[in-house]
């Protein structure tokens, strides 16, 4: 036990999460591969369908994953203000400026990005599912670059049950992009590499809902930095086989460390849940509560933007409802709400932090009402922290430090106070 | 003379009365037994309103503190909806019946479901509209909104549209932008005894009036200056430069007199609250449904749609038409869809050969005294390239 641990990489607990920087370093690897090669890639946005891409063997790149990579390395602050001298506002999302840094920034300068840069896209496929920005700052793409671009619309889920006009729309929307796709590969989609594509992004799904399930265990076996790296195949690569075999290992071994009661930390006082993308360039602020006994053991962020099963017997509709339904971005406030009692629930959550994200409206807006919610209706205390995902301008690790501090050190007494009151109650 | 300019003023004055007096039409509509039902956007399609006896009006936000609705909305959103919520919030808006919140941008989309859970109002409607117009699914799915929203509104009102009232409420909104255009091109020749901020104001008016009554009053409006000029009596003040004005929604009347006084006039614009909501006509023959989903599916876009060529041909045609020397653009503050197309739309301008300024605004323009200097040097470049100076 003790050689395995020597293994794991500091600041991790699961021996599965190293293969993780390997597969975003190979899935770069082939994407350049690929392109000097003459296939074709795609710019894709979170939420678009790239399973489809994947089955018509034109590869999805994902600037925003980019973006975010470019920002844990401190990188993306250069970019954004090459996307400002270029005339855009510092109040557009950043991940958007950091990409048209990239875009319209001198060849020269980008040549030391990581994993040899974004690959030149040949088509553009995005969405509105996440936000309007994604359609907006696509077009932008598609003016410098020329190149034919697909926008999938959709309205908000705003109840559980999938809204059927909605669902029309969408599955109407996703049988005219695989004739987009025809009409651009010059070729028809096979329904058997369509059905295996359709499968194993189920597949690759289905694991990742039982790895945030076997999160709820007590104590909660990984925390939330840890899973942060980890959720790039399934952003990425839904549809290969990649995400099944890394999420069948990481599930795995978390099944093993739930039987034996390992935990992320050692003595779990406070259980946290994190609502909004994460501040790529001061991660520590997730993995910095562990050495105060609390730890991160959920996220609206990796439940409810990626993944989502699809009914196999019916895969066209059953594909155009996971597109756009379970999406935490494309849910209205009541539908956001019952996720949060649900799953405040489900995670015996003691805390929320929310992180007020500049950046992101779609994410942000609703938070302070959902904050009211918490503390009105579940009892649930929570703090706002002001940030940008990948601009770190104007951010405070500091202060945000001395914040979370006094908010944990707020949920250890509000937590002895209901101990005391349950012993007193007993007596 | 004396006397038709008189007549003129009056009667700009009683324009102008509903711009500063929304509630006040509102409260006299009401008391005739109607509903009134506030819209935030364009889109809206405000004829099947009138046809339900309903009087839209529009919502322009405004300027003063917002203060309750701070406990709602983080800041990085635009003061449109920020104000709009707060009114709402403050109980200012409680003389409507009814919101319609169209689904054009994120922050728009977010405000109804804040809306509906913190102000009472008893018909909310979201009108869920396509952001992308190039596909057919959009253009299908788009006409089931209308007729949902037709729908809707009909239960709200508990009576059936009947098609001869849509027919005649299309004819009013029709009649009322055919004036409306004849009005911006009548005062493209800059003789005309109004200043541009009462030609804003006027413009403003026609978003919360009853569109009929108002487009007589324009009518009658537009006839003295004809009858004006063809007397002979052209205007004696020297021609300023003509500047374009490029945005979305724009209420600050001293904004315009800020541009006058600088030595600009103010001749065209591609405005939310200007050319843009009445340049498109609806066809009067036909199926009236299909040909409301036709209009508002193929008239000058927002930048919340996509693609975008519609909006800068339009706005390029409009300063060629002009000869508007420069363009000013109005970036509203955290106006995603606005502020990702400025660049383009610049270098389109510019290679027009037309000088463009971008001045970032929240509904008006921050920064007054900087707003002076940078307008003063803006139209100055623009006269010296005329060699005016």
């Amino acid at each position: 036990m003790a050689s395995d641990t020597k293994k794991i990489k500091k600041g991790r607990v699961l021996q599965a999460s190293n293969k993780a920087p390997q597969i975003l370093k190979d899935y770069w690897e082939k994407l350049h591969k690929a392109k000097s090669e003459g296939k074709k890639i795609a710019w894709v946005s979170g939420n678009a369908p790239a399973e489809l891409l994947w089955a018509f063997d034109v590869l999805p790149a994902y600037p925003e994953n980019y973006a975010a990579v470019l920002a844990a390395a401190k990188l993306s602050g250069e970019l954004c203000n090459i996307a400002e001298k270029e005339g855009f506002s510092r109040d557009l999302c950043s991940y958007a400026r950091t990409n048209l840094g990239i875009v319209f920034g001198e060849k020269s300068s980008l040549k030391d990005l990581p994993f040899g840069g974004l690959p030149e896209p040949d088509i553009l496929v995005t969405t509105r599912i996440p936000c309007l920005t994604q359609v907006k700052w696509w077009e932008v793409i598609r003016d410098r670059y020329q190149i034919p671009m697909f926008s999938l619309d959709a309205p908000f889920s705003t109840t559980v049950e999938t809204s059927q006009s909605g669902l029309e729309y969408v599955y109407e929307q996703i049988l005219d992009l695989i004739h987009f796709l025809e009409d651009f590969t010059g070729r028809k989609l096979e329904e058997e590499v369509f059905s295996e594509t359709m499968r194993l992004s189920d597949k690759g799904s289905g694991l990742w809902n039982e790895i945030m399930d076997l999160r709820a265990n007590i104590p909660c076996p990984v925390g939330s930095r840890e899973m942060c790296g980890n959720v790039f195949p399934l952003v990425s690569c839904l549809g290969t086989q990649v995400p099944v075999d890394f999420y069948t290992d990481l599930r795995d071994e978390l099944r093993d460390r739930v039987d034996k009661g390992l935990g992320a930390i050692e003595n779990e006082q406070v259980r946290l849940m994190l609502d909004n993308i994460p501040y790529w360039h001061h991660l520590s602020l997730l993995s910095d509560v562990e050495k105060h006994g609390a730890v991160f053991v959920f996220e609206t962020y990796l439940r409810y933007v990626w993944g989502g099963r699809i009914n196999l017997q019916d895969p066209y509709r059953s594909y155009a409802e996971k597109v756009f339904t379970e999406v935490w971005l494309n849910s209205g406030l009541d539908l956001r709400k019952s996720m949060l009692r649900e799953n405040v629930k489900k995670y015996a959550i003691d805390g929320v932090v929310f992180l007020s994200n500049r950046s992101c409206k779609r994410f942000s807006l609703w938070q302070l009402e959902l904050k009211a919610f918490l503390e009105k209706e579940l009892d649930i205390p929570s703090i706002l922290i002001e940030g940008d995902m990948a601009d770190p301008g104007g951010y405070s690790q500091e202060q945000a430090t001395t914040r979370m501090e006094a908010f944990l050190e707020m949920i250890k007494k509000k937590k002895e106070k209901t101990k005391e009151l349950r012993g007193i109650a007993k007596i | 003379m004396v006397a038709i300019t008189q007549e003129i003023e009056e009667k700009k004055r009683s324009l102008i009365q509903y711009y500063e007096n929304p509630q006040v039409t509102a409260e006299a509509w009401k008391a005739k037994g109607g509903k009134v039902v506030g819209y935030l956007c364009s889109y809206v399609p405000e004829e099947i309103l009138l046809a339900a006896g309903i009087l839209p009006v529009r919502i322009l936000g405004h300027l003063d503190d917002i203060s309750v609705a701070s406990s709602y909305f983080q800041p990085f959103v635009c003061r449109l909806i920020r104000s709009t919520l707060e009114k709402g919030l403050t109980k200012n808006l409680a003389y409507l019946n009814g919101l319609i919140i169209s689904y054009t941008c994120d922050g728009m989309r977010m405000l109804y479901d804040t809306w509906v859970a913190n102000v009472n109002t008893e018909f909310n409607y979201l009108l869920d509209l396509p952001s992308s117009l190039d596909r057919m699914p959009n253009l299908r799915y788009f006409q089931r909104i209308i007729k949902d929203f037709i729908a809707s509104v009909e239960a709200y009102t508990g009576r059936a549209i009947k098609e001869e009232d849509l027919r005649s409420a299309i004819s009013i909104y029709n009649r009322y932008r055919r004036l409306a255009k004849e009005f911006y091109y009548l005062h493209f020749s800059q003789d005309l005894p109004l200043s541009s901020a009462d030609f804003l104001k006027i413009n403003l008016a026609a978003f919360v009036a009853p569109k009929d009554k108002f487009t007589d009053e324009l009518e009658a409006y537009l006839g003295l200056f004809k009858a004006w000029r063809n007397s002979g009596a052209a205007s004696q003040r020297p021609k300023m430069t003509p500047v374009h004005i490029s945005g979305s929604v724009v209420v600050d009347p001293v904004f315009f007199e800020l541009v006058e006084k600088v030595g600009g006039y103010v001749i065209s614009d591609d405005l939310c609250t200007g050319t843009r909501y009445f340049w498109d006509e609806v066809e009067e023959e036909g199926d009236p449904i299909q040909a409301l989903a036709h209009r508002y599916l193929s008239r000058v876009t927002c930048p919340s749609k996509y693609p975008a060529e519609n909006r800068s041909s339009f706005l390029l045609d409009r300063i060629r038409e002009s000869g508007a020397r420069g363009v000013i653009i109005l970036g509203e503050k955290f106006c995603d869809p606005h502020l990702f197309e400025i660049p383009s739309v610049r270098k389109r301008i510019e290679a027009l050969g037309v000088s463009s300024l971008c001045l970032e605004t929240e509904l008006v323009a921050t920064g007054r005294e900087q707003l002076v200097t940078r307008l003063e040097a803006f139209v100055d470049i623009l006269k010296r390239k005329e060699g005016i100076k």
